[in-house]
């Protein structure tokens, strides 16, 4: 077929679109629906038994509001992803850097570094936190995967990655009111570090075949 | 002319193509026919001149290959319309198209060239039985040093395209072409003989 042929052709076809919303109002529905997902992800769970006295420490709110900020930064990144040629993803991917590791710093900075000494029993809740992490992440990057499949972004790779991490934060997010572990590493390592990677690697995996147009 | 598609489109700075197409586009989100036929007519012709430079002066794709690619990026254009924010630049969001639609172009075409460089390997390995061994030697000793070492490398003892490479020091592609060479040339030897 010409190309002129193939003009003609679309042109007849054409329909009025309805517009993709802008990043902004995408984020803020993308984070709203996620954090959803994620509080009744903790309440399938089931509350942590220190929840009272947590409630009472701010190191718990920080880390908490700085898992949330991270996860709507993620969601942002996203939402800009999905429009060519549209710029931000950068700035975006490293603010949201940036309040992970403040994120970290404040877990860091919280006693005990580990409670429970380091052998199967320590990896056991470990693996049993990630893997409900992951559950929890699991429906949020399907979501996310519908709406960027409704977009064209150019970096499938990238934005699988960033959905399957942003997924893992999420996983995180619900722990923080589910897990009564306190221990630093435990949170670090099991709650943010291993759910967000493993679900980056499948994200990115996922972007590049699903995510092509 | 860079612009940057973070910028709203009313500010200063914009060139005629940039008011002319997102006009175009404006009016054809709204449902204007006539304007989307004069918006895809132009960018047809801005993605012969992207093309023409990305794959036809860098790769030597011939002319209806590069039409294929134009094509691919209307089409992408088509389905992917509801995308563009009338509010933002046009051209940065039709180059981030055309973009991604040529690196696919160069994917495939990478893909492609992998695939017929094994196909015609595949039919050297039918040559190489213990019988013929003799007719290989001397074949391969009527290609040039480079060809000759770097397909005993890679099909005779079984060494992968990057490790040719790095026992070489030729780089990867260097090594694909050169096979790719000696394999036409020895095919041609085997047709002719």
């Amino acid at each position: 077929m010409k190309t002129e042929e193939l003009i003609e052709s679309l042109a007849g076809d054409f329909r009025p679109v309805r517009r993709l919303p802008g990043p902004a109002s995408t984020a803020l529905m993308l984070t709203v629906f996620s954090l959803l997902l994620a509080v009744a992800g903790a309440a399938l769970m089931g509350w942590r038994a220190d929840l009272a006295p947590r409630l009472s420490d701010p190191r718990f709110w920080l880390v908490t509001a700085l898992l949330l900020l991270v996860c709507a930064t993620g969601e942002t990144v996203l939402a800009i992803l999905a429009v060519p040629g549209r710029r931000g993803s950068l700035l975006g991917t490293r603010v949201g850097v940036v309040l992970l590791v403040a994120a970290a710093g404040v877990l860091l900075s919280r006693a005990p570094w580990i409670g429970i000494s380091p052998g199967l029993r320590w990896l056991g809740l470990g693996l049993f936190c990630t893997g409900r992490a992951v559950l929890v992440g699991v429906v949020p990057i399907a979501g996310g995967l519908w709406y960027l499949r409704r977009g064209a972004s150019v970096h499938p790779g990238r934005s699988g990655a960033m959905l399957g991490l942003v997924g893992g934060l999420l996983g995180a997010f619900a722990l923080q009111w589910s897990c009564d572990l306190v221990e630093a590493a435990h949170v670090l390592i099991w709650h943010i570090l291993v759910p967000g990677m493993l679900l980056g690697l499948i994200g990115a995996w996922l972007g590049r075949r699903w995510l092509r147009w | 002319m860079e612009i940057s598609n973070g910028t709203p489109a009313g500010d200063l700075g914009q060139s005629s193509d940039e008011r002319r197409y997102s006009s175009l586009m404006r009016l054809a989100q709204e449902g204007d026919s006539e304007s989307y036929r004069q918006l895809l007519l132009g960018l047809a012709d801005f993605g012969r001149r992207y093309v023409g430079r990305a794959l036809g002066m860098k790769l030597g794709m011939d002319r209806s290959a590069c039409e294929d690619v134009v094509q691919d990026i209307l089409l992408a254009v088509h389905s992917k319309r509801h995308t563009y924010d009338p509010r933002r630049f046009f051209l940065p969001w039709f180059y981030a198209i055309a973009r991604y639609k040529v690196i696919d172009e160069i994917r495939r075409t990478a893909a492609r060239q992998e695939l017929s460089l094994f196909e015609d390997v595949e039919i050297l390995a039918s040559l190489a039985d213990p019988g013929d061994a003799m007719d290989i030697e001397s074949l391969l000793e009527s290609l040039p040093d480079k060809q000759r070492t770097l397909l005993r490398l890679v099909k005779l003892d079984g060494l992968s395209i990057e490790e040719a490479s790095r026992r070489t020091g030729y780089s990867a592609s260097d090594v694909k072409v050169s096979i790719h060479r000696a394999v036409k040339a020895l095919r041609k030897k085997v047709e002719t003989a």
